[in-house]
């Protein structure tokens, strides 16, 4: 019971909080409500027994990355150079989704409440059929059977050749 | 337990608000913001699988995911304000021009 309060409060927070992003007419407030998504998305991570995503996702993105993406906005002043945009469609998209997504937790309701079971589940397993990976194994298998550190060392490398590369090029 | 159902349909709803708010939105960095929204959809449904086979698999790739997401983040602010730098620099040297030097006979 306690579970299932906590993934609706989690998902809503996330469903609202995105329809609240896209509709907002300064980026950096729509930043924020990025925020507070990926907060409760890090959330749901956690109730899917996945420390290491939540950790990946609170500190990596939450954390560390919006503040820079906020400095950006704060720096190229981006609402400014987009002042004229057309606010009434963002608003009437943002009711429109708000809508659906109403409608999308009515059908949920009614086909748990009405229905024998639950029809759109029929061809996965109603219950997880082995335990949830404990971290361990995801690291071995991140470490062991797959070029994943390795990739994201040649992309942090190719960043730092392209900061490298742009730096001097500004001196010069 | 909650069924996996519920996952996908909160993975469904971030994908379809990605999708409209990347469509409809002129702002760049709302854009920007809305297809890191889709990526986060794909984590979702990757730890959701991943939870109900008990596969470590899912949860690596939603890690890589995560980070491609930060990454694409990072890179894209970075080359937004470039961008945006030079625009503002590009109707600059008509003002810049150096001003006409008087015609001095020495």
């Amino acid at each position: 019971m306690l579970g299932e309060v906590t993934f609706v409060i989690l998902a809503g927070t996330a469903i609202v909080s995105s329809v609240v992003m896209i509709s907002r007419e300064k980026a950096a407030f729509g930043a924020m409500y990025f925020v507070l998504t990926l907060l409760a998305v890090a959330g749901i991570f956690l109730q899917l027994h996945a420390p290491l995503l939540f950790v990946a996702q609170w500190i990596a993105i939450a954390c560390l990355l919006l503040g820079l993406i906020l400095f950006a906005v704060e720096v190229t002043k981006l609402d400014v150079a987009l002042a004229d945009e057309y606010y009434w469609r963002s608003k009437a998209a943002a009711v429109a989704v708000a809508t659906l997504l109403l409608l999308e937790i009515v059908v949920l309701l009614m086909q748990r409440h009405f229905l024998p079971g639950e029809n759109a589940t029929i061809f996965l397993p109603q219950n997880p059929v082995s335990a949830a990976p404990s971290a361990g194994n995801v690291m071995k298998f991140f470490f062991a059977y797959s070029q994943l550190p390795l990739g994201l060392l040649l992309f942090i490398v190719l960043i730092a050749v392209v900061g490298i590369r742009a730096t001097f090029q500004k001196r010069a | 337990m909650i069924p996996v159902i519920h996952y996908l349909f909160l993975s469904f709803s971030l994908l379809l608000i990605g999708i409209i708010g990347a469509k409809i939105r002129r702002n760049i960095m709302i854009k920007l913001f809305s297809v890191e929204l889709i990526l986060v959809a794909t984590s979702i449904n990757l730890a959701a699988f991943a939870r109900l086979f008990g596969d470590a698999a899912g949860q690596t790739f939603a890690l890589f995911t995560i980070a491609i997401t930060g990454a694409e983040l990072l890179v894209g602010a970075a080359i937004l304000a470039a961008v945006f730098r030079r625009w503002h620099a590009v109707p600059v040297p008509a003002a810049q021009e150096a001003p006409p030097q008087p015609n001095i006979d020495y």
